[in-house]
């Protein structure tokens, strides 16, 4: 409901209103509109019949398949710090400050730290492999061992974002709810199962949601570990942008895909039970 | 369970917290290991020991001397400076404007507001590169601008939140004892709200020290301090690199452990989850 | 005769909740106007309506004869203290009580003039440079008060400004008040929901109900001669007694009347005591009548539970629950 003399305050809301459409709803439009253009300005279809040649779909599968395989990762070992996170104990403090700092070390200085690590020849990883009598492994031979480092890099930068979210859902949770369980005689196993996760459900959807639509636009990390071997959706469209003024249309067609595709997770996410948690 | 309760019932969650503590350091660990080990006995041999076999400055000597230093830092601190002040100059009147309009319709903006989040950081900067390089506008201009994008929502969301925790009759009394609108902003609202926004600013700021899409697409060459490590990097003069990536860590690491306690609390995740 | 201010017909709504019903009220320079009610009538926001942080849907507000229906509260030069007193804690005493002459742009001689001046009249002085959130309630209040008068507005507008202090204290700052109000000349628009404070503060007292003035006059006139049934029983320290009664000529009017208007007999009208209560003036004895509960005040005591006659000295007749008639006056 809006009233006249709320008109007036959403004035002050305005240049932030002008501000996203000018740069982030326009470019958009602009991406979508010249995927549809030649380099001469006339109308086609090509751009995107040129993207199935360039592996396209496999690029698209790839994504997806680091994307879930970091989310799990993430979730998995943000669940674990969140639950140590919540417990009051000696070091606690600075158990939080160390498993928060990676949240705050630039993208690139964290790629760079795991293309250290994980060299095609050598590095941290193998040294340790190569000590224990095993024999070293190319990292970047195979475009699944590729992927592999990336959804493994990825973990150190995102997890702290994704413990905080889940920390503050713990936090959140009533003691006098275990106190309960407890009582009944549930073991700790038991009580992570059926008090823990299921009311911890509603705010792991959010930073699913959130981690979800960031793990798809992953870019930095690909690009300063693996390069284009295999590419992944966002370096398939960066290499054609850098590649010539020709292929740069190619990236436009690939910017479209990727949109709809977000825009159409987003909005499953959002009507599957996100609006309700919106509106309150 | 209190804080003094004994080790021996804390023990599985000691050796949790360690086993996290290891994983979450050695990456860190190996970045000061490249910095300050001979790069001879390192990361140029081709299996690097764990346990540092020497110690040395050179590398950072060497960072310093031989890379361009001032360029990137400078740059990289005016942008990050602009981004900061762009998610106030945009944030603070949206945030008191949304304050204004009642719960549920600025819910509907909030919620408008970090879906455009949601654009790929890629798909936006290509079309804004291309036009900008047409417009002829200054690349950090341009960088800065784009960079704002990622922050704006959070910035609007953490100021409103400050905003919601002031009484509602500070700014009346304000406007009855004769100020007006701005006044009432630059005197009252403002330095009332003043740990939200500083907060606001910090996290700007850190995001823009640290983004690399937007940079990179907009301002590939000469451009902030992500974008001139990874051209280092693909050039591999990596202990260089890694001392200068150091270096530029190093303030980011004190502004999130001083952010610390407010990540932890419910007005950021709330921020991000609501 | 000109008013210091007139409202004509002010009507607000929240939705489809109207809290202000074409409301009307004159105040008369230097008058000190209290305006009671009871909590969530509407009081705070017809002060926030005159003094222009919320919008009327209809109606006129005139200062000095000059409409400012349509001007932003910072042009209106009227005071008022908020309910919570709403002292800026970013700013020390001084400071706060100084922001409104900064805002006309007074230089600083004169405001460290003028915020002195007030300090002492209002025994604040030796506070000047302390932190508003260490204050005590009662000096927050003078603080407010201050702030509000430093600037000399044409009205000053109160929000229930004693409601958060203990008895004691309230009880001093309500005299201090008056005495202020009377030396300086000042009008005051005053809104409580307690009448002992209307009783001892107000030239004349409005009474708000279902968004209107219900009744205007002198405290003891409300008292006496409440025009409404709603205001007999709003008003005093026990209700208007109103039970049903035909007097002849007026059939199904009602008869009102105060526990003190009776006079205990051996015939007349007879109850059973439920509930006997000493008080200085006498004793107040609580029963039920038809399903209401009536109270009276005799000088004897009696037992819970024994009967007893009385017949009325005085009453008002109402019908249709207005005022129609006076008897025994
Ligand atoms: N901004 C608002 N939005 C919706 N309803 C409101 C708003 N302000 C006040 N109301 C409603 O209007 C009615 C009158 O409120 P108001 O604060 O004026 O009462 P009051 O007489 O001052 O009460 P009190 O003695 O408790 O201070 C109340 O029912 C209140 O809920
Ligand atoms: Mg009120």
């Amino acid at each position: 409901m809006l009233k006249s003399h709320n008109l007036k305050y959403i004035a002050f809301i305005i240049p932030a209103l002008v501000y996203v459409s000018a740069l982030s709803i326009f470019p958009a439009a602009l991406s979508v509109y010249r995927s549809f253009l030649t380099p001469g300005g006339s109308y086609t279809f090509s751009n995107y019949s040129a993207l199935l040649h360039y592996g396209l779909v496999k690029a698209l599968i790839d994504t997806m398949l680091v994307s879930i395989g970091a989310l799990i990762l993430q979730l998995f070992l943000a669940l674990f710090i969140a639950m140590i996170m919540v417990k009051p104990f000696r070091g606690n403090r600075l158990f939080s400050s160390l498993v928060i700092i990676p949240y705050g070390i630039s993208t690139v200085v964290s790629a760079f730290i795991f293309s250290q690590i994980f060299s095609a020849v050598g590095g941290y990883a193998n040294s340790f492999i190569v000590d224990f009598g095993f024999r070293p492994i190319d990292w970047v031979a195979t475009s699944s061992s590729s992927l592999s480092v990336v959804v493994i890099a990825d973990y150190w930068k995102n997890t702290p974002l994704v413990a905080l979210i889940l920390f503050s859902g713990l936090s959140g949770l009533s003691p006098s709810m275990y106190e309960a369980a407890k009582t009944d005689g549930a073991g700790a196993f038991r009580r992570f199962f059926s008090i823990t996760l299921p009311n911890l459900a509603p705010i792991m959807a959010i930073a699913l949601l959130i981690r979800g639509v960031s793990e798809f636009n992953i870019f930095a990390l690909p690009l300063v570990i693996i390069g284009y071997n295999p590419p992944l959706i966002t370096t398939l469209i960066y290499e054609f942008y850098q590649t010539s003024s020709t292929t740069i249309y190619y990236s436009y067609a690939a910017s479209t895909i990727l949109l709809f595709i977000i825009l159409g997770y987003a909005s499953i996410v959002l009507w599957k039970g996100g609006a309700k948690s919106y509106e309150r | 369970m209190s804080v003094n309760s004994s080790w021996k019932s804390n023990l599985p969650l000691y050796i949790g917290a360690i086993i996290l503590s290891i994983i979450f350091f050695y990456p860190l660990y190996v970045l000061i290991l490249i910095t300050f080990v001979p790069a001879p006995l390192n990361n140029l041999s081709p299996y690097p020991p764990q346990i540092p076999p020497g110690f040395t400055f050179y590398n950072i000597i060497q960072a310093y001397s031989a890379l361009d230093l001032t360029g990137p830092v400078t740059r990289s601190f005016y942008v990050a400076m602009m981004v900061g002040g762009l998610s106030l100059a945009l944030g603070i009147p949206a945030a008191y404007g949304l304050n204004k309009i009642g719960v549920r319709t600025a819910n509907k903006f909030i919620i408008f507001f970090f879906l455009i989040n949601m654009m790929p950081g890629i798909v936006v900067a290509i079309p804004i590169s291309v036009e900008f390089l047409k417009l002829g506008l200054s690349n950090m201009y341009g960088v800065a601008l784009a960079q704002e994008l990622v922050v704006l929502p959070l910035s609007i969301f953490i100021i409103l939140g400050g905003f919601r925790a002031l009484p509602r009759d500070l700014e009346n009394q304000a406007r009855v004892d004769g100020a007006n609108l701005p006044t009432t902003m630059y005197r009252i609202l403002i330095p009332m709200n003043r740990s939200a926004i500083l907060v606001a600013f910090l996290l700007s700021w850190m995001t823009s020290w640290d983004e690399f899409t937007y940079a990179v697409i907009i301002s590939p060459v000469k451009s902030t301090f992500p974008v001139q490590l990874y051209n280092y990097v693909t050039r591999a003069v990596s202990f260089e690199a890694s001392a200068f990536a150091l270096t530029f860590t190093i303030p980011v690491i004190i502004v999130a452990v001083v952010l610390q306690k407010y990540l932890k609390s419910q007005s950021f995740t709330g921020g991000l989850s609501s | 005769m000109t008013y210091k201010l007139q409202l004509q017909e002010l009507e607000k709504k929240f939705g489809s909740k109207t809290v202000l019903n074409k409301l009307s009220l004159d105040v008369e320079e230097g008058e000190f106007m209290v305006v009671l009610g009871p909590s969530g009538m509407g009081k705070s926001t017809l002060l926030r309506t005159v003094v222009g942080i919320e919008n009327l849907d209809g109606g006129k507000i005139i200062v000095e004869g000059e409409d400012v229906t349509r001007l932003p509260p910072h042009k209106r030069n009227i005071a008022m203290v908020f309910q919570n007193y709403a002292l800026y804690p970013n700013m020390n005493v001084y400071k706060n009580i100084a922001f409104p002459l900064k805002m006309i742009g007074e230089s600083k001689d004169v405001i460290d003039k003028k915020v002195n001046e007030i300090a002492s009249i209002l025994k604040i002085a030796d506070a000047l440079h302390q932190n508003v959130t260490t204050l005590s309630g009662g000096q927050k209040q003078r603080v407010a008060l201050a702030r509000a008068l430093v600037r000399n507005p044409k009205l000053f507008l109160l929000d229930e400004p004693l409601s958060n202090l203990d008895a004691r204290v309230r009880y001093d700052a309500r005299q201090e008040l008056r005495k202020l109000q009377q030396e300086l000349g000042h009008t005051f628009i005053y809104v409580t929901h307690d009448q002992t404070e209307a009783q001892s503060l107000a030239d004349r007292v409005a009474v708000l109900h279902n968004g209107t003035v219900e009744q205007i006059g002198p405290y003891d006139d409300l008292y006496e001669k409440p025009e409404t049934t709603w205001v007999g029983s709003f008003i005093g320290e026990y209700p208007m007694n109103i039970i049903d009664g035909s007097v002849i000529g007026r059939e199904g009017s009602q008869i009102g009347f105060r526990p003190s208007w009776v006079n205990e007999g051996d015939d007349g009208i007879q109850l059973t005591v439920q509930l006997c209560q000493a008080a200085e003036s006498g004793f107040f004895i609580m029963s039920t009548m038809d399903g209401k509960s009536i109270t009276i005040r005799v000088q004897k005591r009696h037992k819970i539970g024994s009967t007893m006659k009385f017949s009325l000295r005085r009453y008002n007749v109402y019908t249709d629950n207005r005022l129609v008639e006076e008897f025994g006056k």
